[in-house]
């Protein structure tokens, strides 16, 4: 058994600016609700990729009881060499006492264009801002995969 | 880059995960598609659980040999809640191990400051059983 592996770095790859509106409510009752999220548009920014968000997404939330929201998003965007990459986004919003709440995501890409292959043989992490109701900004990390792997060699 | 601070990792867990044989399912355009059953195991550290029986690993085997992993499998935590955990990730062609990386997200009624977590996992697959170490997002 390989206790304690040690974790990847995470690098900094872009950074992820979604223009939202309102949530619509789906169903609501004492133990939280369900909301639609419309995404209506945005930009991906970074030293490998350009893009915007295509509009049109959205982010099925489910508030629960206690101040505490799961994330799924999905959405497209367009890069600026029009290539067209899936996201899908999942993760926790909370609040956290006396700090700027937790806002973690993770998200997975797809696309089979060749230029973008590397978003598709990674893992992701999205550090969440709510800079106000209409946008949300998230950096993304990508985890060392080469590290991965040799960390895993030396304890096995 | 923004103001926001870089993620923390932290380890939290250790998981061993026993699984079942593949179950070939269909070629889409993005690969190969697969079922591997989650039969059992345990997930030991600063939380524990029992993973119970009956989720699976919707993998898809790319042309290059990577596979791209899509689990859900449910696991009662030691304060009696069950969650699913997602994890979803990358075991890279070029390792020879069957070393893997993945998020790993909770969902269902889990205490809060555990289940409204993110968390990455890195870990090796053996014949019958995968294992990892499970690290907090901060």
């Amino acid at each position: 058994m390989s206790y304690a592996a040690a974790a990847p770095s995470m690098d900094y790859v872009f950074t992820i600016d979604v223009a939202v509106q309102p949530p619509i409510v789906l169903t609501e009752s004492p133990r939280g609700r369900r909301v639609y999220i419309p995404i209506v548009g945005g930009t991906v920014r970074g030293p490998r990729i350009q893009a915007e968000i295509i509009p049109g997404g959205g982010d099925r939330a489910v508030e629960r009881a206690g101040d505490v929201m799961d994330i799924h998003a999905s959405y497209l965007v367009r890069t600026s060499d029009d290539v067209v990459i899936e996201v899908d986004n999942r993760g926790h919003w909370r609040e956290l006492p006396g700090r700027s709440p937790y806002f973690v995501t993770a998200p997975v890409f797809a696309t089979d264009d060749d230029r973008y292959r590397w978003l598709t043989r990674g893992v992701f992490l999205g550090m969440a801002h709510e800079v106000d109701e209409t946008r949300i900004v998230i950096d993304v990390y990508a985890a060392a995969m080469a590290e991965v792997v040799a960390a895993e060699e030396r304890t096995t | 880059m923004t103001a926001i601070a870089p993620p923390q990792l932290r380890w939290v867990a250790h998981a061993t995960v026993e699984v079942g044989v593949p179950v070939p399912l269909d070629s889409t355009s993005d690969g190969g598609r697969r079922l591997v059953p989650v039969r059992g195991g345990q997930v030991v550290g600063e939380w524990r659980g029992i993973v119970l029986g009956g989720g699976a690993d919707r993998q898809t085997v790319l042309e290059d040999g990577s596979v791209l992993i899509d689990a859900r499998y449910p696991v009662r935590l030691d304060d009696g809640s069950t969650v699913c955990f997602v994890a979803r990730g990358v075991r890279p062609a070029a390792a020879p191990g069957g070393e893997f990386c993945t998020s790993l997200i909770l969902r269902g009624d889990a205490p809060t400051g555990i289940g409204s977590t993110v968390y990455l996992a890195v870990g090796h697959k053996a014949a019958d059983a995968v294992e990892f170490d499970v690290f907090e997002v901060a």
